[in-house]
């Protein structure tokens, strides 16, 4: 009869873990699209007010009750590593937050930044540590990072041609705030100029050119365009020319044309997309290099209880890179916690019911 | 819309009118021929994502138009492993289901050359990830569509009904471990790409809020003993809502711009 009893408050005290559980789960995941609605900064604050850190706290000890109760189960030995997955999560997220670096800093002194970033030139060090619009100091590490070089690669571009850009600021006294738009061209194509009454053909395009009629000019692998511009009868040719000084070259159309106004024309380069960039960055911790590396996207490096992650770079001219620092705190609970997470899950929903299959029981997918 | 008139988009549309023939034979009672669609449906979809595959020389999973089309392929192999195995799903509805989450691929989206991929996409962990939420989201499609089958069984048909509600919780239990792996690769993903476990994007939000659904159904149908059928259903309706928003709302809602946006 004990045990019977016993059992039944067991069962009793399961059922009621779960009803509270799905309850935390809907408040959890209503909070969750409210997060969506107020963005990436919006729901970060909102998660890591003092309200959200107690709610937290609750989830956590909620979990952690229902990874003692599943000790009672068939299957609980993938309940409980579920559960002990979430509530490892759940801390390390709880350990890693700006919160809990506040709080060792109050209560145990230990001061420690939780991150920023470091904006690094060639050559130059830092130990800065900046907020993420790169102006406000958040702190400083332990340490210092020297950039040595910058490694920018780029895709090769669709079309090696270079291409035709209108840039207009003000046209009949009328000030124009529109962004740079690119020109579709082919040769012998006339083209409708946006913002003034014109056309533009190109008469001649040359990929490599040193030369330009009659003229010596800068000794450069640059293209040349010689263009048309036609407005009524008054008709002009200019050449269009990129050289190292002027890698921008550009023609006011409007001067070329005598219109009252500022409507250029520039042949820039192919638009290129980056395919990797790479900071290769030496560590130095009491005026001594003490490790060196290579920072890539999805590469990080570690050293002093932090992590260093690329996170934006000079991407034309490779002077400078932006690095993320990020403390390292609750790691390993996270990680752990994931990976047990995955393996709770996996266990509880496809290895116990298979084996129940396997083994002939009838709790195959009916249990409840 | 972007119709498609190249090899590609040919064989996307022979999947899908393989997909729907198959569930017309279906509903028809019409089981072989169905059958024998639907895997024509299944050749043409596979063909297809495999020759986007070749065009593009890397696996295609890194836009919307090929989650779609992989999703749209994977559906044969799932239901009839789910109905061989789990006694769940239903060939019909499956082969419909097929052909819905394959016309975006075939007229929404545009199948363009395939954008070289960013810094942050060039990770081992994209298949993984991004393969995990596919099955995941296919089978809980499935599942959906037995919740629909659940609400609508007449009151007083409780074989039908207990038989149907079953049915959905086997999917969800299939799918679930799914959706927790591409959670947990994405966290990683996320941690070794910009720092963070947790970026707070409004994908991941809604990715989080349809996982807790899901779990939220698990942990409702436990503590009420598998009562409340309907509202089982209804819950489970309820995280497909949530999936459907998490795949096209997240993506290519103006208001969700995010960490997630090359995702299209």
């Amino acid at each position: 009869m004990g045990d019977l009893q016993s059992s039944l408050i067991k069962l009793v005290l399961r059922r009621l873990a779960a009803a509270v559980g799905s309850v935390a789960l809907v408040v959890l995941g209503g909070l969750s699209i409210l997060g969506a609605f107020l963005g990436a900064g919006g729901a970060g604050w909102m998660f890591s007010t003092w309200p959200a850190a107690c709610f937290w706290v609750l989830l956590a000890v909620l979990v952690a009750a229902a990874l003692v109760l599943a000790r009672t189960r068939r299957d609980g030995l993938w309940i409980a590593l579920a559960h002990l997955g979430g509530l490892l999560v759940l801390l390390g997220g709880l350990i890693g937050s700006d919160k809990a670096h506040g709080l060792a800093g109050s209560l145990l002194g230990i001061e420690k930044v939780p991150g920023g970033y470091l904006a690094i030139g060639r050559g130059e060090q830092s130990d800065v540590l900046l907020e993420r619009n790169l102006t406000t100091q958040a702190g400083r590490l332990p340490f210092a990072l020297r950039l040595r070089q910058l490694r920018v690669e780029h895709y090769p571009p669709k079309d090696d041609r270079w291409v035709l850009v209108v840039r207009a600021t003000e046209y009949r006294g009328q000030p124009l705030e529109t962004p740079p738009q690119v020109l579709t061209w082919e040769p012998g194509q006339a083209i409708n100029l946006p913002f003034c009454d014109a056309t533009l053909t190109v008469l001649d395009y040359v990929p490599f050119s040193r030369y330009r009629p009659g003229e010596k000019v800068a000794d450069s692998l640059h293209p040349a365009m010689r263009v048309e511009f036609r407005r009524g009868e008054v008709r002009r040719e200019v050449w269009l020319l990129p050289t190292e000084d002027d890698p921008q070259a550009g023609v006011s159309v409007t001067q070329t044309l005598g219109l009252d106004g500022e409507v250029g024309v520039h042949l820039l380069p192919p638009p290129r997309r980056v395919k990797d960039y790479a900071s290769q960055v030496e560590v130095l911790d009491g005026g001594r290099v003490v490790a060196a590396g290579e920072i890539r996207v999805n590469h990080p490096l570690h050293y002093g209880g932090y992590h260093l992650y690329q996170y934006a770079c000079d991407e034309e001219g490779g002077q400078f890179t932006i690095l993320a620092a990020v403390s390292d705190w609750g790691l390993i609970p996270s990680a752990v916690g994931g990976v047990l997470l995955c393996a709770g899950a996996l266990g509880a929903c496809w290895v116990y019911p298979a084996w129940m299959r396997l083994s002939g029981r009838k709790s195959f997918g009916g249990q409840v | 819309m972007a119709v498609k008139c190249d090899i590609l988009g040919l064989l996307i549309y022979l999947a899908m009118a393989g997909y729907l023939l198959a569930a017309a034979a279906g509903m028809m009672k019409l089981r072989r021929a169905g059958g024998v669609l639907f895997v024509v449906g299944f050749l043409a979809a596979a063909s297809a994502w495999a020759v986007r595959w070749y065009a593009s020389g890397q696996p295609p999973v890194g836009n919307l138009f090929e989650v779609f089309l992989c999703l749209g392929a994977v559906i044969w192999p799932l239901s009839l492993f789910c109905r061989r195995v789990l006694k769940a799903g239903n060939a019909a509805l499956d082969a419909f289901l097929a052909a819905a989450v394959l016309f975006p691929a075939g007229f929404v989206f545009s199948a363009a050359g395939p954008v070289e991929p960013a810094p942050a996409l060039q990770s081992p962990l994209l298949v993984p990830h991004v393969s995990a939420y596919v099955l995941a989201y296919m089978i809980l499609f499935m599942a959906g569509g037995g919740a629909v089958a659940t609400l609508l069984t007449p009151p007083g048909d409780e074989v039908a009904a207990s038989s149907r509600a079953l049915a959905v919780y086997r999917l969800v239990r299939l799918g679930l471990p799914l959706m927790t792996l591409g959670l947990v690769l994405g966290a990683w993903w996320g941690k070794l790409a910009w720092g963070r476990w947790w970026n707070w994007d409004p994908k991941e939000m809604w990715s989080l809020a349809t996982w807790l659904t899901f779990l939220g159904y698990l942990h409702f149908r436990r503590a009420t003993w598998g009562r409340y059928r309907r509202v089982n259903a209804a819950w489970v309706l309820v995280g497909l809502g949530g999936v459907i928003i998490t795949l096209l709302w997240a993506n290519l809602g103006r208001l969700f711009s995010g960490l997630h946006s090359y995702a299209f």
